[in-house]
């Protein structure tokens, strides 16, 4: 039998009170000292309706100007389906904490055992950790792992054409246990990895190489396979950044030598929502040795105790923190759990005819777009000669990007991301993506501006 | 002997890739248009050929019906905040209200590119700028930045920015530790391993707190900072918290405030007013975002004025000159980026319409009714005179507390672990267990200000319960559990023959 409730919210309180045998509940902060207690009340808005706080969000959200972008460089608009939405909103998995309780949580931990191993499917793996915060922590995290992994090996080797957002995320991991690294210049021709300079700098000190395919020109790199070759021959680990989409139609890393693969996850079904949250993910050949170095949670597929089910739980947590404190892997704790599930939906949903078709999409649009750009006379696109998937450079030979990128948002466009204060020496440039979210409408619209822009710039070069 | 009820479904739910395939009805993606079919060369005409994919990636095949069907099933066997209590100690797990999805929805927010121009996105550089006023209020700091994911995340900005201070004072080598109680949250001493700093461990006293004859042995010149969590883990306010300050900034320390136990002082008291120098604050604890089964969280760390430099970039910022919000990247001593982009946006318009919906009043009562009722709840299990309550048993707690099974396990031969079992049994979450380090067989509750006190009772009851069943029926516990989507899992197996992936179980299943 339940209680029968009695009396108003407010006696229930005193009933507490009483029971404590306090007065008020002031009695309970008193160990507070009271040089430190705030003896005024928080500077803050007074509490809104949810009526009032919908409407003052409409009013904030209404200064947001509505535009068609062709951006990229580490986050990309992408279709997501109803289905994935739905089911990262199911109160039961998106209102759960970390499945500590495996008994109680085997729908998150079924749906992230799942995601590990669709991811593994992408990347030619069978090892998938349950995700990292977002893809240049992935990468760090993969560097200060392939360090770990040697006793003297105390520097590591990335390619130039990074992003200079990741390069700096990577700098901060790298600063604790005080690791180099080098920068790999690009062929100026092709803008892929110039292997010349990547030879001459391999050395027996070098941990790790990280490579971009594709890189961050979007340019694929065809000659990964000899990239590999070069690095294992001096005994050290290849990190390759993937693009998981593109993966539909270009190698999976393990097949040319990658010892870890690494990602950003939001095109996998999660919003761009100015810029998070992502999830990274971070793949792996399983070897009894290298796992204990892996940062991250990770689900496992086991029995029950009574030998009667098949079931899943956080495996391997030797690893982490909570067990090792300052020995463990990684202090990574809470990750992006929900989002990678989401991931798992949208690969389960679409499917390999599905996931190619969109790669399809998004290779053919930028191609489309490209040959078009090329053909105005202050435009080039791409500049590099190297294959591109559905990023790629482009200059415009008069004037500045920046004032292209003005133009633009006056039109509604916003185009791609400029590249002036990482790469000067590529002249006015910015790096266009498009992606199964581009319709040809837009696509022309888009085009059709671009060609006023063009015909403004003028005659001469 | 208790029937057995059913508190989960019991499916015996295939993974996906064992769903039947089908391709009625099939995925539609979209059509590539044909004006750009004409124009474009074939695929494999695009990709250089050594890059081309021989073999498609082993994706299921199946429908969405059979795909909805499948998650629904997988929903129903996850506990969550919104099924029943979840007192979860040291993880908040209170409420989310509804109106903060919907709101986080609005496609104005989840279609914006990071790189979108200022112009085109004054209200979500407003919203990261209005978040941060509002988080440099409840803390006393002078500014805050959003980038961090999670609350580890944090820390490890919040000590990478203490380390550019100390380098950029020509005290970067000479400053090579972190001192941490014994009592801290694990990913205290990781995160300081990590900044590439060596770990100095001081033992808490017996009332539970911070020795300050320890601490002025720990410190010296090559003290960088002190990690602290207070309210602490054992839900004990550090009452000496000044004195702590000054025999850490004394020796040139900096004071780094884990925020995991801020849903205990809002509006009572602030860490700038306690001597903290660096404090991250937990979005999806304190602020009511969606933890998501394990993430996303956000980690925002604020800091007082000497360590504004060193923040990540950007920084929002008003202009009042032309009314118009921008980021601000021009910071020369910034530690640069800890992740990509501007911090997990989505998650921060979560908390900052949780903050606009209490209001000043409301985020400090939501910390008066956290530590009510953590004080009452603490108060009915220790009735049961099975687990008693270490360190300072008559000081109040806050919003968390901690129990010692020790005594029970001496007795009765069951453990912390049986007891959290057979909790899932009786339709509730289990605690924290077997944390914090200095309490054996411990049980770490936090009940959070949004439950009623029918929920606390009950609770309390299920553990007088179990209490009896120690004595009585022990094997109801050591077997337990029995009414959950699965019985007790086998840890050590998954442990010892990793199976990690479809992939490698295909294997093993070859093998065999």
């Amino acid at each position: 039998m339940t209680n029968q409730k009695e009396g108003s919210a407010d006696t229930i309180q005193k009933e507490m009170e009483a029971y404590l045998g306090i007065r008020s509940i002031d009695e309970l902060f008193e160990d507070i000292p009271p040089s430190v207690r705030l003896n005024r009340p928080l500077k803050l808005p007074a509490a809104k309706s949810e009526r009032d706080l919908s409407l003052y969000l409409d009013e904030i959200l209404s200064q947001n100007l509505p535009v068609t972008s062709f951006l990229g460089g580490g986050a990309q608009f992408h279709y997501i389906p109803a289905l994935v939405k739905e089911v990262i909103t199911k109160p039961e998995l998106l209102n759960a904490y970390t499945p500590y309780q495996p008994e109680v949580s085997q729908g998150m931990l079924q749906g992230l055992f799942e995601y590990q191993s669709l991811i593994n499917e992408l990347t030619g793996m069978n090892v998938t950790n349950a995700s990292m915060y977002d893809w240049p922590t992935a990468i760090a995290e993969a560097l200060l792992m392939c360090r770990r992994l040697f006793n003297n090996r105390t520097k590591v080797l990335l390619p130039q054409s990074i992003h200079p957002d990741r390069l700096s995320v990577i700098e901060n991991y790298l600063a604790g246990p005080k690791i180099s690294y080098e920068l790999i210049s690009f062929n100026k021709e092709t803008g892929e990895l110039d292997l010349e300079d990547l030879r001459t700098k391999m050395n027996e000190n070098v941990a790790a190489v990280y490579l971009e395919n594709p890189n961050s020109f979007g340019v694929i790199e065809s000659e990964a396979a000899t990239v590999s070759q070069i690095v294992h021959e001096k005994g050290a680990k290849l990190i390759v950044g993937v693009d998981p989409i593109s993966l539909a139609l270009l190698e999976p890393p393990a097949n040319y030598g990658a010892d870890i693969a690494v990602g950003e996850g939001q095109e996998l079904g999660t919003p761009l929502s100015f810029g998070g949250p992502y999830f990274g993910f971070f793949s792996l050949n399983y070897d009894r040795k290298i796992i204990r170095q892996m940062p991250g949670r990770v689900v496992g597929l086991t029995k029950t105790k009574d030998g009667t089910k098949r079931a899943f739980v956080l495996t391997l947590s030797t690893r982490e923190q909570h067990i090792r404190r300052e020995k463990a892997t990684s202090n990574i704790c809470s990750n992006e759990s929900i989002l990678a599930f989401g991931a798992g939906v949208y690969l389960s949903l679409l499917g390999a005819n599905g996931l190619r078709k969109t790669a399809e999409y998004c290779l053919k649009a930028a191609h489309y777009l490209a040959s078009e750009i090329n053909k105005l006379k202050h435009f080039e696109a791409p500049i590099f000669k190297g294959q591109f998937y559905n990023e790629f450079v482009v200059r415009v030979t008069k004037g500045t990007m920046a004032e292209v990128e003005t133009r633009l948002v006056e039109e509604g466009f916003v185009g791609g991301y400029t590249l002036e204060k990482c790469h000067p020496e590529l002249g006015e440039t910015a790096i266009f993506c498009t992606t199964e979210m581009h319709t040809f409408k837009d696509i022309d619209r888009f085009l059709k501006v671009l060609r006023k822009i063009d015909k403004d710039l003028g005659g001469g070069a | 002997m208790n029937k057995k009820e059913i508190i989960q479904a019991h499916y015996q739910e295939p993974l996906v890739f064992e769903l039947e395939p089908t391709n009625y009805p099939k995925y539609y993606a979209p059509e590539i248009p044909p004006e750009i079919m004409k124009n474009v060369p074939a695929t494999d005409k695009l990709i250089p050929k050594e890059m081309l994919r021989k073999e498609p990636p082993k994706l299921p095949s199946v429908a969405e019906f059979q795909l909805a069907r499948h998650y629904l099933h997988l929903a129903q066997m996850n506990y969550s905040v919104d099924t029943n209590f979840y007192p979860l100690g040291s993880c908040t797990m209170k409420y989310n209200p509804k109106i903060n999805d919907f709101l986080s929805m609005d496609r104005r927010l989840s279609d914006v590119h990071p790189f979108q121009p200022a112009r085109t996105v004054q209200g979500n550089i407003r919203i990261l700028y209005e978040t941060e006023q509002m988080l440099n209020e409840l803390a006393g700091m002078k500014r805050t930045t959003l980038q961090p994911s999670a609350g580890a995340h944090g820390e490890l900005t919040g000590i990478l920015v203490i380390r550019a201070y100390h380098y950029d004072h020509d005290e970067g080598e000479q400053r090579t530790e972190v001192i941490i109680p014994d009592s801290a949250h694990g990913t205290n001493p990781a995160t300081a391993a990590m900044a590439g700093y060596r770990t100095v461990i001081i033992k808490s006293r017996e009332n539970g707190l911070v020795d300050l004859e320890a601490l002025k042995a720990a410190v010296s010149k090559k003290t960088a900072a002190l990690m602290l969590t207070n309210p602490n883990t054992l839900g004990l306010f550090e009452q000496e918290i000044c004195e702590i300050a000054d025999i850490v900034h004394d020796a040139g320390g900096l004071l780094y405030y884990d925020g995991a136990n801020f849903n205990a002082i809002m509006g009572r008291c602030r860490p700038g007013d306690m001597g903290f120098d660096a404090i991250h604050f937990n979005l999806h604890k304190t602020f009511a975002t969606p933890h998501g089964g394990g993430g996303p969280g956000a980690g925002p760390v604020g800091v007082v004025e000497k360590l504004v430099p060193y923040l990540p970039k950007p920084l929002p910022e008003f202009d009042k000159k032309t009314g118009t919000y921008y980021l601000n990247f021009d910071m020369p001593k910034s530690i640069g980026k800890i992740k990509g982009f501007w911090g997990n946006f989505n998650v921060i318009v979560r908390a900052y319409a949780y903050m606009l919906s209490q209001g000043a009043e409301g985020l400090k009562r939501v910390s008066e009714q956290a530590v009510l009722n953590a004080n009452y709840l603490k108060k009915k299990i220790l009735e049961c005179n099975a687990w008693t309550l270490p360190y300072a048993p008559e000081t109040p707690r806050k919003h968390e507390f901690v129990l010692e099974g020790q005594k029970l396990k001496e007795e009765t031969g069951i453990s912390t672990l049986d007891v959290a079992k057979r909790l899932l049994d009786l339709g509730f979450h289990a605690p924290t267990i077997y944390f914090p380090l200095i309490v054996h067989e411990a049980l770490m509750i936090e009940p959070t200000e949004t439950e009623t006190k029918q929920t606390l009772d009950k609770f309390a009851e299920a553990m007088k319960q179990i209490a009896k069943e120690c004595r009585e029926q022990p094997e109801l516990l050591v077997n337990a559990p029995q009414n959950t989507a699965v019985p007790r899992i086998d840890e050590v197996l998954a442990a010892k023959e990793p199976i990690l992936s479809w992939q490698m179980y295909q294997e093993r299943q070859t093998e065999k």
